[in-house]
């Protein structure tokens, strides 16, 4: 197991997380290696600290609160409605009634509406179910449906990006085009997709969940409105994507499609996942027709930057 | 729940609301109108509370955080240019590296409080929402994710990266200062 895996499942130990397989694989853990036991201290005595500062800062709410509260609720009936000053008018509201007794007329209506019930559901009223592979169901599944959400959130501007800045890379020190990304200690080869007709137009860092870092590459048509998102992605070993689909491609790596849920994302179903071995590739691009040579590019560049 | 009920056990929780408004806003002012807020919508959708094993307490947070973000925008995450992706250092400890701090079995704790308490402050909100959730009010990581409203492995993610910075600033402390216990 990857030392950073040992990490976490240390902090979910003490943090009492786990189930109880993963809890006897969390003792087998520290019987076979006794000095990881002073982790566990150490995650508690921090966790008291926390508690401690944060308390003595902030002890409780100010006197008085709790009474105002209270008065403020007192105000308010039993429906909750806010009694304000102006609003002195009474209204009286008199409940419909309803009355359901077993005649004819209603056992008609009942027999109808499980009739247009059963119809719905043989006939298909209702539509395709959503895909169960974007409702969470694997952790890549949950992974690239967040990836989807944030390739529309950058697409509709409501995550505005910067335009590309031109300095070079502080790495290895060459000129405009960057050679390498760092992400902590990775180095992460360069995204060129310009021969697929895409410029950079910046990145940021993002949350993909079940990964401890990971980066929002994006990028713009040159001719045209489309965009594609890259996020790269260095997790921690717990991304499986060999829960997607594979995608069919002549692609020079194994690559997967996970399916997103069409009312999160109209038109763009999907997002297209690959690894490099230490770092997952997770790609939406917004004109579907473009995905595999967008994905190629992408992999291309990588395995001329392993040579 | 019966509204008698309701404010009994609502207000039972008025300190840990109160100091997470607090967190939110960083004004008591600010903090004392949320929470108040915060009460009166528990109150009006009190009907609809259901007991999930938890109490009632991750529910008034939930109610705290909309009503914080209703009044406030979310502070988007805002991109950065190339040259500072370049130029970046991740401010979490890698995965794959040990956290620093966990070498200090011999740290002192009892001077440590200052640093902690610079080393929350200086967190981003996000993170700083997840451990505070977390350290503070002892939530479980599946009621955190429910309150932000995001997967259970972003607040496992945001967790784990506020941790680990905590356990660097610890670490620098150590060296700057040699207060350890040994």
């Amino acid at each position: 197991m990857k030392r950073s895996s040992i990490n976490n499942l240390i902090r979910q130990y003490c943090d009492g997380e786990l189930n109880d397989e993963q809890i006897a694989q969390a003792e087998q853990h520290f019987q076979d290696h006794p000095e990881d036991r002073a982790i566990v201290e150490y995650e508690r005595k921090l966790r008291k600290r926390i508690e401690a500062v944060v308390k003595a800062d902030c002890p409780s709410a100010p006197a008085g609160l709790a009474d105002k509260i209270n008065a403020e609720l007192a105000k308010h009936d039993v429906s909750g409605d806010i009694e304000t000053e102006t609003e002195t008018q009474t209204y009286a509201y008199t409940p419909k009634s309803w009355s359901f007794g077993p005649n004819k007329a209603n056992v008609f209506a009942i027999a109808a509406s499980l009739l247009l019930v059963v119809g719905a559901v043989l006939f298909g009223i209702f539509g395709r179910p959503i895909d169960s592979r974007s409702t969470g169901i694997s952790q890549a599944a949950e992974a690239a449906e967040s990836v989807g959400r944030e390739h529309i959130n950058v697409a509709s501007n409501k995550t505005p990006l910067e335009e590309m800045n031109t300095k070079g890379c502080t790495s290895c020190n060459s000129i405009l085009s960057a050679c390498c990304i760092q992400i902590g200690t990775s180095k992460i080869p360069e995204i060129n997709l310009t021969s697929v007709g895409y410029e950079f137009k910046g990145g940021m860092e993002c949350e993909v969940p079940y990964c401890e870092s990971s980066y929002h590459l994006f990028f713009r048509q040159i001719k045209g409105r489309g965009y594609v998102s890259v996020h790269i992605v260095k997790d921690e070993g717990t991304l499986n994507l060999d829960d997607g689909v594979p995608y069919e491609s002549k692609t020079p790596r194994k690559t997967y499609r996970f399916f997103m849920n069409k009312e999160i994302v109209h038109g763009r179903p999907s997002v297209v996942a690959f690894s490099d071995g230490e770092v997952k590739y997770m790609v939406m691009t917004c004109i579907v027709s473009d995905t595999e040579r967008v994905i190629a590019s992408i992999q291309t560049s990588i395995v001329d930057q392993e040579r | 729940m019966q509204r008698e009920e309701f404010e009994k056990l609502a207000l039972e929780h008025i300190d840990s609301v109160y100091r997470m408004a607090m967190q939110l806003v960083k004004h008591p002012d600010e903090a004392s109108d949320l929470v108040q807020e915060t009460y009166l919508k528990a109150l009006r959708a009190s009907e609809r509370f259901e007991e999930h094993g938890g109490g009632i307490r991750p529910w008034l947070f939930k109610i705290l955080h909309n009503s914080f973000y209703t009044r406030v925008s979310k502070a988007k995450r805002q991109p950065i240019s190339v040259d500072e992706l370049h130029g970046a250092v991740d401010e979490s400890a890698r995965p794959d590296e040990p956290a620093p701090a966990w070498n200090l079995n011999s740290l002192d704790w009892e001077h440590v409080d200052e640093r902690i308490k610079a080393a929350i402050e200086g967190l981003r909100p996000e993170y700083r929402t997840v451990l505070l959730l977390w350290g503070v009010e002892g939530l479980k990581y599946r009621e955190i994710a429910e309150i932000e409203a995001v997967p259970i492995g972003t607040i496992m993610s945001r967790l784990h990266r506020a941790r680990s910075i905590l356990a660097e600033q610890l670490a620098e402390f150590a060296e700057e200062t040699g207060h350890t216990s040994s």
